[in-house]
Parts: C-alpha cells; structure tokens; sequence
C-alpha cells in the first residue's frame, strides 16, 4: 500500500460527513492493508505514533515550525505561508495548496509507504539535543518534498497531533470490524480486545494476520495498561438497586486518584485513569505494592489517598493533585503521604479473572493483600435492601468520603474494561443539591472579566466529548461557582492552551474572546439539563436544538486526572437527560 | 588504527565548517588512502562529497579502514579553540575515541565519543549535466547574494555566451548577468544550448559560503540538480549537489 492511498481515503471521509459513510470508506482502504503495514496505517489515522502509556515522545510540531516546513518545502519564503495560512486557517491545506504550484526536489524520490511516513515522523519524534530542532524541521522537509500535496496536507496534520477527519477511536473499531468480518458485529469484541490491550494497531494486525477468533481471546498482560472501567451514576439508592438486580456490593468512594498497578516481581509500573505512568510519582506506593501483595504477579486497582501524616486521616484530593504536580517527590510524600485501597483485581498468577463475578473477584483480592495501616481494601458491605444503602452513604458522606458506589454480585459482574456499565453505579454526596449528576467538562474558551474581574476570566465556555465525531460541542458557559483564587489558577492553567481561532475539534455557535486547545477537564454541576438552540452538544440526536447544563457551576474540582476524552460524552449527557424526571411541585 | 597529522590548522577549520553547511553527524570513512564523506542532508535535498587523499596529510597511517561518525557541533566548537599556528594530530587507539591534538603553545587533546554509524552509505545520485562552467567563486558569492536580497530561490540559466543568476520575489526582481570574455569572471563556459534550473537560496547560501578555494565548477541541466565543485585543503576536493525547485503548473 502507499501512503497516497491513505491520503485518497482520508481526503473521502473528510469531505463525508455521515459516520457510516465513513466507515465505509475508511473500512474498504484497510481490506487493501497488509500485516506489514496496517499498525502504521490505525497509528497514523489515531494521530499517535505510539500509545500514550508508552511513554514515548509524540512528534509535536508546533505551528510556528510547520510554517518554516511548508515554506521551505514548497521554496516560498515563511511570510507566503503566514499569510494563507490566515485566509485558509488549516496549515495541512496551506501546504496542499502551495505544494501543487512549486515545490523542492529531494535527489532521490521515492513513492511514500505509510511506513515511511510513521518511521520518519517516528525518528523525528526521537530527535532531542543540542541542533534537533533544526533537524526536525530538515527531516520533515525532506518527507514533504518526497510527498504529492495531498499527502503533505495529511502527513502535516498528523505531525501536529490532529488529522481532523472525524474518525474517533470508536469508528476506527467499526471500520475494523467491518473490513476484516463484513459486517459491524464483531465491534464489540474488537472493542473489547482494545479495552483489554490499549493498542489499537495491534489489535488490527492480530485481526488480520491471526483472524477474528485471536482478537477474542486477548488476555491482559503485565505492563501493558487495562482501559479502566467506569461506573454510572444514579440519583437514588432504589434505582440503583433495581438496576444492579436487588444486590449490590456497596462500597465507599476514597475522594483519591484511581490507580491501576501492575506487578512483576520486584517490578511495579503504576498508570492513572488517563493510562499515563505515574510510577515516579508515588514511590510510596510501589513499596507497598511490593510489600503487601502476596502474588508475584498481578494487575490490581485502587483508589491512592492523601492522608493526614499524624492522624492518618483522609485528606481531600485537591491535596493529592498538588502532590502530582511537584517535581519534588521525596519532600512530597513526607508532608503529603498517601494511603492506598484497592478494590479489584484483574489478573494473578498468569489468569486473566476479569471475567469472574465481582465477589470472586474480591475474594482473590483479600488474599492477595496482607493488610498494614496505609495498605487495605477498601470499605465494603453486600447490600439488598436501598434503606440500609442510603445508611452506608450517610457513614460514608459523614466520615468524608465522596459517597458510594454499588456494584452488582450476580454472575455476569465482569470487569467491563473501557466502559461505563450500570455493573457499577455512583451514588455522590453532591447530588444531594440540584442535578442529579455532575459532569466533567472540557474547557474550549473562555469571555473577558468586567469590574472584580478585570483581567480574568468572567466566564468559560465547556465542551463534552463527541466520541462518534471526536469531536468537543459546548453545553454550557460558566460564570458562576468561582472563588477569586480558582479564577488565578483558571487563567494560569489556561495560559499554555491559548490560540487565536477556535480549536478544529471544539464545535460551538458561540463566539468566545479567547479560544483554547481542549486539554483542562473540570467537575461542573447545574440544576437540569436542558434543550437549547445555543449549545450543540448533541444536535439532531434528541430535538431541534442541542443539549445544554442549565445553571451550571463550577465545584473545584480540576480532573487533572482525566484526558479530554474521557470527560462526559454526549451520550452520557443524553441518557441524562433521559433520566431526568420532571421537577416536583 | 590511526594517525594523521595537519601543520596548518586552517584547512581542518575550512573543512568542518563546509561540512557544518548541511550535516549535524559527519561519517568520515577513512582508509589507506585518505578520508572520504558521502552524506546527504536530512532533507536529502542536498548532498556532500568530500574526498581528502592521504597527501593532504603529513603523516598518514590507517591500517584497516573505519567510519569514523562524530557530531559535527562538537567538532565546530573544539575548531574553534584552534590556534592559527598549532599543528594538529589526529589519532583513533584502542579506545574507540577519536582523538584531536593541538600542538602550539600548549599542546592540548580532545578526545571525543564517536557515535554510532548509519546502517548504509549514501550512493551518488547518477547525473549527467547539460551545462558546466568555471567561474570566480567571489564572483559566484555575490551573484548569490544579490539575488538574496529580493528573492528566496534563484534561476540560473546558461547558453552559449553567458550565464544569467535571476530571481523575484513579492518585491521585485533581480538579475546578474555574467559573459565569457577577457577578463571575465567565467574562466571556462560549456553549455551547447540553454539550460535553466531554479534552486532554494537558504542551501545555495549555505553552500557557497563553505567554498574556500579560488575558482568553482558548477554543473546543471534543465530542473536538474546542480553540483559544485572545488578544491579544498590543497590537494583535496569537495563536491555539493543541490536538488532544483520545481514549478507545478
């Protein structure tokens, strides 16, 4: 395959905009991929040369050095591609455009792969020290010269991180499924596959060179992160047991940083929700991951909390985060310590028991864990009737956790890696007040402060997560819910992300003062959820208009923990607003 | 093992800088003969070639060949610690280190770590030009200059009588015309009829600025690449080819 014919594709399912019709397209170029070349093909439409808990470096390229590539690819001076760049406003199309007027030879051409595409872009992503810079910018030019103008355009975008075609991860897993079974049946098991190894390249080459049985059986692997699984929210502790099947297994919420530790040996690698390592970060808790799991091998998940260094008490988790954000770890975990509970396993001694019920499960993991004071499982009692849960939740708020979270007991309680299941169901303290859930949003924008405010940001505008688009729509613009320090450390948290235009992947009708890149994702509750002819998120799914969080305000909670697209999705935001009942009298 | 001397440090500085043109790794091969390079840029829109014989040296002594593969940002800066007057010694021992003494005053060593070699050698791209001249390579130097002053890429036509440097830009454009003759700056013209090639100015100036010698020979063809060529530290040669820009209708 060349790179060309992926270019072709791209360019089709760019200007479709029907998510089947992508799907088809991008489905029919992978059943012409080989084995040799369809990890590099799902990497580079991904727009990640490598997956995230690789911890290898992502190639980067700022805009600023792609208008020095073009310019020197296409031998017109910068102030040529400065100035298209703001008519046109997409530096891939900029480099299309000039690259089919005039364009640098190299001595020796060669028709790209798209192997040569991701091993160049992969080398210049390794590049470091003294003189890289200008190498990176050499290298690319000499990729560029070799490329037509429509690859340049795409071999740029996703040099940049951002192919912009609107193929998420989830319509890559149908293309995949219907190229290689025929059909988009086989989605969940890919799905799942992918859940299982966080390697969506791989798991295409297995299912083309090994057949669809192979991706089936996938089984974790030490090292390799679990897509975590998620938990849903409900409002009531009768709705919650109905839906988990009369049973829950009822568990106190640690207001702490979820963590998944794999252990081999002696050998600990610990990943957060967003699957980054963070093993540097709590030395503490490799230890006793070392010290107090009895099995040499294992995947284990728990909640790390900061505790108090004389009472042990818990501390809340703005505390924990101002310990993930210091460089300085050792003088960090003596002022700032941490307690650790763990509440699943997911593989031991070579067995994958993901697929156990829930209480078989947490059996195995009692007897993989030798209690000390900063190591236990967490808090948890087998539950039947929803008074007796509303009494764990009032212990739980009143000894200050965040709440609980049920969990069902029956036979299929899985370990659903990389969903959000109604297996599990959150019951937060903070319903109590107004909506029923509270969201977790990406910041897109934001408006200039007045008055007290000058010089801030008076209010900002939030996106969800479109996962069929990988796209982010508003829902809503938040003024409220702000102390004055929040709204410093908003404006320094937000001072890196600043662009002039609105990002390509944030839709919104409205027109913010500033723009940002979709990064920072914070914790926002409202009073309802509402239909709205200002917001997009959602548009065309339920009504006319988009969804919107009416009343909406900040709690103050930064999830530093959590990547843009694991914020609350339209589809959460709609079966929200499904569940939500009608305002009392 | 190896070892070579240089009395004048002048023409390893010349050397290393026209090296530092275009490459950040150099990958010297060096046998009984001398000290050969053949890299491409990482652009692989330019491309050097450098052959220094063992005469170029004092001493010279290789006993099996070797590629010797150096930062070219470390050898710039020991060069320019150099002296005019220090003699130079080089030296690669047991150590795998490649050795550079300077031998003045006070006598002092560099040993720097080699890096590890490309998987394969860059092979000459096969041309065959249409024009070739000689000319005053000052002269070249401020053809190149003047068209820079309007223009980011330069036209360079030849015929039978003359050759024109041209370029344009957003501002206006700019010419140099140059005519065989007495006293002219072409010493030597050969081009049967009228070739005309475009090239980026950022690597033509470069390159023009490594050319230490007198004279240059520049060799073209029609949206070919271009190559040049000169002397370089007395009895060796060096040779850079430059890929045109095209236009696309």
């Amino acid at each position: 395959m060349y790179y060309s014919d992926l270019a072709t594709t791209y360019s089709a399912v760019e200007q479709t905009s029907g998510t089947l019709d992508k799907i088809e397209k991008f489905s029919e170029l992978l059943t012409r991929a080989s084995a040799d070349d369809i990890e590099s093909v799902i990497a580079l439409t991904m727009g990640k040369i490598h997956p995230d808990w690789k911890d290898e470096p992502e190639v980067g390229i700022a805009e600023k050095v792609a208008v020095q590539i073009v310019a020197a690819a296409a031998g017109v001076p910068e102030s040529e591609v400065t100035d298209s760049l703001r008519d046109v406003g997409d530096i891939g199309e900029v480099a299309e455009q000039l690259l089919s007027k005039s364009a640098q030879a190299t001595l020796f051409s060669e028709d790209l792969s798209p192997n040569d595409v991701y091993e160049a872009l992969d080398e210049v992503a390794h590049l470091t020290g003294p003189g890289s810079a200008r190498e990176k910018i050499s290298k690319m030019v000499g990729l560029l010269s070799d490329s037509e103008p429509l690859e340049a355009k795409y071999i740029l975008r996703t040099a940049m991180g951002d192919l912009r075609l609107g193929l998420g991860d989830m319509t890559i897993i149908d293309s995949l499924s219907v190229a290689f079974t025929g059909d988009r049946e086989a989605r969940s098991s890919i799905e799942r596959a992918y859940n299982v190894s966080s390697d969506l390249p791989w798991v295409a080459r297995v299912l083309l060179s090994n057949g669809f049985e192979e991706v089936t059986s996938v089984h974790p692997q030490v090292g390799r992160p679990i897509r975590m699984m998620a938990a849903k929210k409900l409002a009531t502790s009768e709705e919650i047991l109905e839906k988990v099947g009369g049973q829950a297994l009822v568990e106190y919420k640690y207001d702490g940083e979820r963590v998944q530790a794999h252990k081999d040996g002696d050998k600990v690698v610990l990943f957060s929700r967003r699957q980054e390592r963070i093993t540097s970060q709590y030395p503490d808790v490799v230890e006793m991951v070392t010290k107090h799991l009895k099995p040499e091998v294992c995947i284990v998940e728990a909640e790390i909390v900061a505790i108090d260094p004389d009472s042990l008490e818990m501390r809340p988790f703005q505390e924990l985060m101002r310990r993930r954000r210091k460089t300085d770890i050792s003088e960090m975990r003596d002022t700032v310590p941490v307690a650790l509970y763990l509440f699943d396993i997911l593989y031991v001694e070579g067995e994958d028991v993901m697929d156990r019920p829930m209480l078989e499960r947490r059996t195995l993991l009692e007897e993989a864990v030798s209690d000390a004071d900063r190591v236990r499982l967490t808090s948890a009692e087998l539950v039947n009737k929803s008074e007796r849960l509303d009494e764990v939740f009032k212990d739980a708020v009143a000894t200050g956790h965040e709440g609980v979270i049920a969990k069902a007991v029956h036979d299929d309680s899985v370990y659903q890696a990389g969903s959000r299941s109604w297996l599990w169901i959150k019951l937060k303290a903070s319903y109590k007040e107004g909506m029923a859930d509270s969201v977790d949003l990406v910041v897109v924008g934001a408006f200039h402060g007045r008055g007290k405010r000058t010089g801030l940001y008076g209010a900002i505008l939030a996106a969800v997560y479109d996962e069929t688009t990988d796209s982010y729509p508003t829902v809503c613009k938040i003024g409220t819910g702000f102390t004055d320090e929040m709204l410093v450390e908003m404006k320094q948290r937000l001072d890196d992300l600043g662009r002039a235009e609105r990002h390509p992947r944030v839709e919104s009708d409205l027109d913010a003062d500033v723009w940002f890149d979709p990064e920072l994702v914070i914790e926002v509750i409202g009073d309802e959820i509402t239909v709205s002819p200002t917001h997009v998120a959602g548009k065309g799914i339920l009504h006319e208009g988009g969804l919107a969080i009416r009343f909406p305000r900040f709690t103050g909670r930064w999830r530093d923990d959590k990547s843009p697209n694991q914020a609350t999705t339209v589809e959460d935001l709609v079966e929200m607003y499904k569940n939500q009942r009608p305002e009392g009298p | 093992m190896f070892h070579a001397t240089l009395d004048s440090s002048k023409t390893w500085k010349q050397i290393v800088d026209a090296l530092a043109t275009l490459l950040t790794e150099v990958n010297f091969v060096v046998n009984k003969n001398g000290i050969t390079l053949t890299q491409l840029d990482s652009s692989k829109v330019a491309m050097i070639d450098l052959t220094l014989p063992a005469g170029v040296f004092q001493e010279f002594n290789c006993d099996e060949e070797m590629q010797l593969c150096l930062g070219v940002d470390e050898l710039t800066k020991i060069s320019r610690r150099m002296a005019a007057d220090d003699r130079l010694e080089f030296d690669v021992g047991d150590d795998k280190r490649f050795e550079i003494k300077m031998i003045g005053q006070a006598e002092r060593v560099f040993r720097l770590q080699m890096l590890t070699p490309p998987d394969n050698q860059a092979k000459r791209p096969d041309l065959k030009f249409m024009a070739k001249l000689e000319m005053n390579s000052d002269a070249l130097k401020q053809a190149v200059k003047d068209i820079g002053v309007i223009s980011n890429h330069i036209k360079v036509t030849a015929d039978k009588k003359s050759v024109i440097f041209a370029g344009e830009g957003d501002t206006g454009e700019a010419e140099v015309q140059l005519t065989t003759g007495e006293d002219s700056v072409i010493y030597d013209l050969d081009s049967k009829e009228k070739s005309t090639a475009m090239y980026a100015l950022n690597y033509l100036s470069e390159i023009v600025k490594a050319v230490a010698a007198d004279t240059v020979i520049i060799q073209f063809s029609d949206d070919k690449p271009m190559r040049l060529d000169f002397g370089i530290a007395e009895a060796g040669s060096i040779s850079f080819v430059l890929a045109p820009r095209i236009e696309r209708r």
